[in-house]
Order: C-alpha cells, then sequence, then structure tokens
C-alpha cells in the first residue's frame, strides 16, 4: 500500500466568515497514480475543494497534506513544484504566444526572480510535443480555440513537472473529439506517473479513466470508490437528486436521465 | 527548427538596442532644440561662444529632458504593470487616487501659499497627497465587502479619485481667478517648463528604485496577468508580489506627476504600443515600454517648448499626439477586453 500523495482529513470550509460551510467534514485519499475524479452537481463544493487543497483557499477546520506534510506547511515554491492546477477555462487577455504561456509553467524551477533558459524551452516545447500541439507554439493564446486553450494550458501543467495534477473540469467545454482527447491525454500523464485528480459534473464521461471516483454533494462526500462499483443508479439519483439510471456497454457505466423503466 | 532563448539581458539588448540608441540621440537633439538664440535651433558650437546659450543648455534644457525621460518612462512602466496586475488594457497608471491625489495636493499649495508658491512646496504638497490617494485607494479596497481583491481596488481607486477631484473643484472655485486660479490649471495641464536639476535629483530615490524592481521582476508579472489559481500555483505570492509591483510603478509614477503635472495618454498608450511592437511577455515588453515612454515624453516635451513662441501645456501635447496614435494603434490591433 503506497502513501498517499494527497490527503484530505475532516475539512471545512466557509467563503463568508459566519457564512454556511461550502465544505463541510470532507474526507479523502489519493494514493500515488490514482486518477480520481471529484463527482458532483454544480455546487457541490469541487472547485472550492481544487482551491483548498492548492492553498489559495484557507480552511476553517481540518487538514490538507500533500506528500506527507500538512499543506501550509510547504513554501510557496515547494508548494508549486508538487501542485499543478488547470483552472476552468483560462481566460488570457494579453497576446502571449502558446510556448511564452507554456513557459510560464517552469517558474517553480527558476531561480528568485530568474527568467527561463534554454533547457526551459526544451521542457516546454516537449509538453507540448507530448500532448500533440508542438504546431501551435508561436499562436497567440487568445486566438486558440476552447478546446486547443485548454490542451495548451494542461501542456503549461505539465511544464511545471508537478506530481499532483489538479484539473477544473476539464471537458467541460469541449467537444467529443476534444473530449476524448483530453480523457486520453489524461490517461496519458497518468501512465507517466502522475497522479491527476478532476472535476466533473458529467459521470457519463469520467468513468473509463477514473481509478477511483468521490462523489460530493453539498460540501460532503456522499460515497467514493472504484467507478464500476460506484456508479449505481441509487448513488447518481442521490448525488444529483433527480432519477438517473445506469446501463452498461461493454462493461462500462452509462449514464441516463430518468427513472428504470 | 530549434527555437533559442538567450540570456535574459542579451536577449533585451538584442531586441531593443535600436530603441535606445533613438532615445540616446533624441535626448541630445533636444538639448539643442529651443526658442534661444532664435526659433527652434541652438548651434553646438555656441556652448563655447556664448555663456548664455551654455547655461540655457546644461541648467535648463539638461535637466528638463532627463526629466521628460523619467516621466515617460515612469508613466509607461507603471501602466504597463498596473494593466497587467488589474489584467486589464485600459487602466492607466493615475487610476488608484494618484494623479487626482497630486492634483489636490498641488492645488491646495497653490491656494495655501499664493500664486508664487515655491515650486519645491507645490511638489511636495503634490507628491503627499498623490501617495495619499495611492494609500487611501488601498485602504478604502480592504475595507469593501463586495468582489474580488483586484475589483475592490478598482473601486477604491474610483472612489478616492472621484473624492480628489470634487476637492479640486472646490479650490477652483475658491482660487482667486485672476492670480491662483491660472496657475491652478497650468499645473493641472502638466508642464516641464521651469525644472531645474533639484526636481531631478527629487525625482531620483522614486523613480530609480520603482523602476528597477518592475524590471527585476518583469516575468512575475507575466504570472500575475493569469487567473489568480493559475498565479498561485505557478508559485506566485498573489497579494505581495502585486502589492510590491504597484508600489514601485506608483510610486514612481507619483513623483513625476508631482513634478510635471497630469501628463495623460503616455501611461495607457505606450504599453500598448510596446505589447503590438514586442510581444506581449513582459521579459521584452517592459523594457520596451520604458524606453518608448521615455522616447515618447522627450520628443512632446521638445514639441511643447519649442513650436510656439509660449510654452504649450505638456500634457495637451501628449493627448493630442497620444489620442492620435492610440486610434491609429486600435484601428490596426485587436485588443482583448474583457466583457
Amino acid at each position: 500500500m503506497t502513501e498517499p500523495v494527497l490527503s484530505v482529513r475532516d475539512l471545512h470550509f466557509g467563503y463568508a466568515p459566519a457564512g454556511p460551510d461550502a465544505l463541510s467534514g470532507l474526507n479523502l485519499d489519493v494514493p500515488v497514480g490514482a486518477t480520481t475524479v471529484l463527482l458532483g452537481p454544480n455546487g457541490a463544493g469541487k472547485t472550492t475543494l481544487l482551491h483548498v487543497i492548492l492553498g489559495l483557499l484557507t480552511p476553517r477546520a481540518g487538514e490538507v497534506w500533500i506528500a506527507g506534510r500538512r499543506q501550509a506547511e510547504w513554501s510557496r515554491r515547494e508548494a508549486s513544484r508538487l501542485v499543478a492546477m488547470v483552472p476552468q477555462n483560462e481566460y488570457v487577455p494579453f497576446d502571449f504566444s502558446v510556448l511564452e504561456f507554456v513557459l510560464m509553467g517552469r517558474t517553480p524551477h527558476l531561480p528568485t526572480l530568474g527568467m527561463p533558459s534554454d533547457g526551459d524551452v526544451t521542457t516546454a516545447m516537449a509538453s507540448l510535443e507530448a500532448l500533440g500541439l508542438r504546431h501551435l507554439w508561436n499562436r497567440p493564446v487568445p486566438e486558440l480555440s476552447g478546446g486547443e486553450r485548454q490542451l495548451v494550458t494542461l501542456a503549461r501543467a505539465l511544464a511545471q513537472e508537478a506530481p499532483l495534477l489538479l484539473l477544473d473540469e476539464p471537458t467541460a467545454h469541449l467537444d467529443l473529439a476534444n473530449r476524448t482527447r483530453l480523457l486520453g491525454l489524461i490517461e496519458l500523464l497518468a501512465a507517466r506517473g502522475s497522479t491527476v485528480v478532476f472535476t466533473s459534473h458529467d459521470p457519463g464521461t469520467v468513468a473509463p479513466v477514473a481509478r477511483q471516483i468521490v462523489l460530493l454533494r453539498e460540501g460532503r462526500v456522499l460515497a467514493a470508490g472504484p467507478a464500476g462499483a460506484l456508479l449505481t443508479s441509487e448513488n447518481l439519483t442521490a448525488t444529483y437528486g433527480v432519477p438517473v439510471r445506469v446501463a452498461r456497454v461493454d462493461g462500462l457505466p452509462v449514464v441516463l436521465p430518468g427513472a428504470s423503466p | 527548427m530549434t527555437i533559442e532563448e538567450a540570456p535574459p539581458l542579451r536577449r533585451v539588448v538584442r531586441a531593443l538596442w535600436p530603441q535606445a540608441v533613438v532615445l540616446a540621440v533624441l535626448v541630445l537633439l533636444a538639448l539643442f532644440v529651443g526658442r534661444y538664440p532664435g526659433p527652434f535651433w541652438t548651434p553646438p558650437w555656441l556652448l563655447w561662444q556664448d555663456d548664455l546659450a551654455a547655461r540655457v543648455v546644461w541648467s535648463l534644457r539638461f535637466p528638463r529632458v532627463v526629466a521628460a525621460m523619467l516621466l515617460g518612462m515612469s508613466l509607461s512602466g507603471a501602466g504597463i504593470v498596473l494593466q497587467t496586475v488589474f489584467r486589464n488594457p485600459l487602466v492607466e497608471p493615475g487610476f488608484l487616487g494618484v494623479s487626482q491625489g497630486a492634483a489636490f495636493g498641488a492645488a491646495l499649495a497653490i491656494l495655501g501659499l499664493g500664486a508664487g508658491a515655491s515650486p519645491l512646496a507645490v511638489e511636495a504638497s503634490a507628491m503627499a497627497f498623490a501617495l495619499a490617494g495611492l494609500g487611501l485607494s488601498y485602504a478604502v479596497a480592504r475595507r469593501f465587502r463586495f468582489g474580488g481583491w483586484v475589483l475592490r481596488l478598482v473601486l477604491g481607486g474610483i472612489a478616492v479619485s472621484a473624492l480628489f477631484s470634487a476637492g479640486v473643484g472646490i479650490i477652483k472655485y475658491l482660487a482667486d481667478p485672476f492670480a491662483e486660479l491660472p496657475t491652478i490649471t497650468f499645473w493641472l495641464l502638466g508642464g516641464l517648463s521651469g525644472v531645474t536639476w533639484p526636481d531631478v535629483l527629487y525625482l531620483l530615490p522614486f523613480v530609480v528604485p520603482g523602476l528597477t524592481l518592475v524590471v527585476a521582476m518583469r516575468w512575475r508579472l507575466n504570472l500575475l496577468s493569469l487567473q489568480d489559481e493559475s498565479a498561485f500555483s505557478l508559485g506566485s505570492a498573489l497579494n505581495r508580489e502585486r502589492g510590491l509591483l504597484l508600489l514601485g510603478a506608483v510610486a514612481a509614477a507619483a513623483a513625476v506627476t508631482a513634478v510635471g503635472g497630469i501628463v495623460g495618454w503616455i501611461g495607457l498608450m505606450v504599453p500598448h504600443l510596446a505589447r503590438r511592437a514586442y510581444g506581449a511577455d513582459s521579459r521584452l515588453a517592459v523594457p520596451a515600454a520604458l524606453l518608448l515612454g521615455g522616447t515618447f515624453a522627450v520628443l512632446c516635451d521638445a514639441v511643447a517648448r519649442t513650436l510656439l513662441a509660449g510654452e504649450i501645456p505638456l500634457g495637451i501635447v501628449s493627448s493630442l499626439v497620444g489620442a492620435v496614435g492610440f486610434v491609429v494603434l486600435m484601428s490596426r490591433v485587436t485588443l482583448r477586453v474583457p466583457r
């Protein structure tokens, strides 16, 4: 049994000081290499949880452990070498080229006030290459399509060379082809040794790549486990609050709205 | 195809040496442009023949040209920092209460000390209130209970600017229309007439550290143009780095505003020009903005003091040239403004 790379214990978080908990008493373990999907309806606390894991938000109570230490004990630079984040739909207001944008992913490995060197450019180009995006290197990021931008942001996270990758709704704005491609890339990253944690509100697409699925509702974990066992109509009906049925095609769960006939 | 990455300094030098040469040549030329002995031109050999010409060039024009260069560099450096930190290409450096604060400070000093107030007293008061404007915007932003940090700071800046702007209005209303009011109005239009070496020395402790900080942190500035969670995950200490960059940039802008009055458009337009010419990456865009800003301000100042027998306020020249330039720029380039 390997040590979990990420471990969340009895986590409480709220946005307003006296407001309600957005996350209440949440527990989570992510073993090394186990692609984990945080699945739940809009507003379940998925993005909030990613931000707390990242350290951007400070919890009211509870602990986040990353690579054997409390999240808050890592310095900013150490943390940035451990955890990379791909936000949902990154908006870039200026005309950075794809290469410049991906180079920013090298920042955790630069000296204080340092600038990227030849070696960093090689790593950035290799990240683009790994995702099949090399041809885009000189294009302005704001001119890319939504799908390309998502993949380029993933390349930036890859250039960061952090063992833990957090992706916020990576498939949300993608068409079928890009979604398939992105999920394939997540599998590739997992095969290369990264631990990927990503959120989704769509149970249908994530089952093939998920080693572990965590069902979230109203800031709590309803259930966690392997996709095959977890994606049942009872569990999903409880998670989403509407009747859901689950069929099987080639052993994989397919989620359909509505009650069983 | 190989994509090569030169060390930062060599990269900047290689891309920007023509700009630096243009600025240096322009500074040199500007020393000999003016209205002594005749309109437009002081022949260089007069420096050895005519004592007055030598005094005009070394004691009046030289400090003035240096001040214009520092003013242009500070305003465009501050402009590119504010636009990037606020992730909004329409922000200008006076934005965080600095311009209106300086205007209020200057107007107050002129009202209190009379139209003959010593320029250094007016500058000191303008500087004090420019920094007060910045501090107040920050303090107000901290108290707001609405939106994220950036939005609060923007709103704080708008509120404080409006407050000082109202104060300037009251002072103008109270001022003697034949003595103090024209002095205030002329100050508000911006200009470097009467700038001497002590003014330049007084600028240096704000401008040099401020701009050095901005240049040194320009890669970190790139990160701040990303969304919070991205910049944070790349190791940015968001509020500390934003605070440092804003403080350095705005201190420089406040100092030159205190000396030169409100000179518009440089801080808004030059960053766009720099990004358009050299790309959005701050590694080149920041030094490019400094050089282009210095060049533009030296040019505008030379026009302001040479074109007519009387001095044209620098703010008028920079706005005129800047606005026309901006229209041309905007119609030839796509800007992305968040909606």
